[in-house]
């Protein structure tokens, strides 16, 4: 399942219109996966509120965002270039890696709200790639 | 059993009220289809499934996605006691066609992402969740019969 040359210029290009609001669909993506999947909310307990409009969602949404915008730039390699965030979501954070598909529906769900018309069943299937790309790369130091 | 509030009965309630079930069975399925490439093993007598385009051109498979749709009715009418109300179509899908039951969840994932297209910023958090939780609740129902 990896990446054809089309899927990374589908990836790159749909970036390219999302990096300006990369704030706004990283919070919308979170709150979504926080809502619909109440399991997900462990990882931030130490949060004072987990309501979408809340700061510390915003926050997080933008850094996780910032993370996949970085993702994008290492597509060539993906497991070297999220090394470090793989060792941090493994021995740190801890993070079951099965979360990492819940969070990535709730991309594509932000993306077709955004791109009503764009996001056709090709472009969804480049980016759903990507995604599962970057879960895995995530996941390599697991174990 | 599963319990629904008013405002989940009314969510879901209100989003068939005014679906196009050809336009979102269609593009539900073929999005599926195209997505997650290994459901066209369902198909194989469905005509012709070469590429991305001759799958959103079939007809057949426009026809089995309201097909589907229409199935979800059933789930709406019955909302406490989506369980039994599926029993047989259950059976079905695991004696008779053999599909897989994590396929349910992929086709449950495509509907979700259509209905998210079609209702834009209607698609609320609140909505997407009442929504989910339907469709969960369905594909736990279709899957029930498996073991």
């Amino acid at each position: 399942m990896s990446l054809t040359p089309k899927d990374k210029a589908t990836v790159k290009l749909f970036w390219g219109r999302m990096s300006g609001k990369a704030e706004l669909i990283g919070a919308d993506a979170l709150s979504r996966m926080l809502a619909v999947y109440p399991q997900t909310k462990i990882y931030f307990s130490h949060w004072k509120s987990l309501s979408p409009g809340s700061s510390e969602v915003k926050k997080h949404g933008k850094t996780i965002m910032m993370g996949i915008g970085d993702a994008v730039t290492k597509m060539e390699d993906l497991e070297r270039g999220l090394l470090t965030l793989s060792e941090l979501h493994a021995f740190k954070l801890r993070v079951d890696p099965t979360n990492f598909k819940l969070l990535s529906l709730n991309i594509l769900v932000v993306m077709a709200i955004m791109f009503p018309e764009d996001f056709t069943p090709m472009a969804h299937l480049a980016v759903d790639k990507f995604l599962c790309a970057l879960a895995l790369a995530l996941s390599e130091k697991y174990r | 059993m599963v319990e629904w509030t008013d405002s989940e009965r009314a969510i879901i309630n209100d989003i068939f009220a005014t679906l196009d079930y050809e336009e979102i069975g269609r593009k539900s399925l073929t999005r599926c289809l195209i997505v997650y490439p290994w459901t066209q093993r369902y198909f194989g007598a469905f005509g012709n499934l070469y590429n991305a385009a001759t799958i959103m051109a079939n007809p057949l498979i426009a026809a089995h996605g309201t097909k589907i749709l229409h199935g979800l009715d059933r789930a709406l009418k019955n909302m406490d006691d989506i369980k039994n109300t599926y029993a047989e179509l259950s059976l079905l899908h695991s004696d008779k066609l053999h599909v897989d039951p994590d396929n349910f969840r992929l086709l449950a994932d495509c509907l979700t992402v259509v209905i998210a297209a079609k209702m834009g910023a209607a698609f609320t958090v609140d909505t997407q969740v009442a929504w989910q939780k339907f469709l969960s609740v369905v594909v736990s129902a279709l899957g029930r019969q498996y073991h």
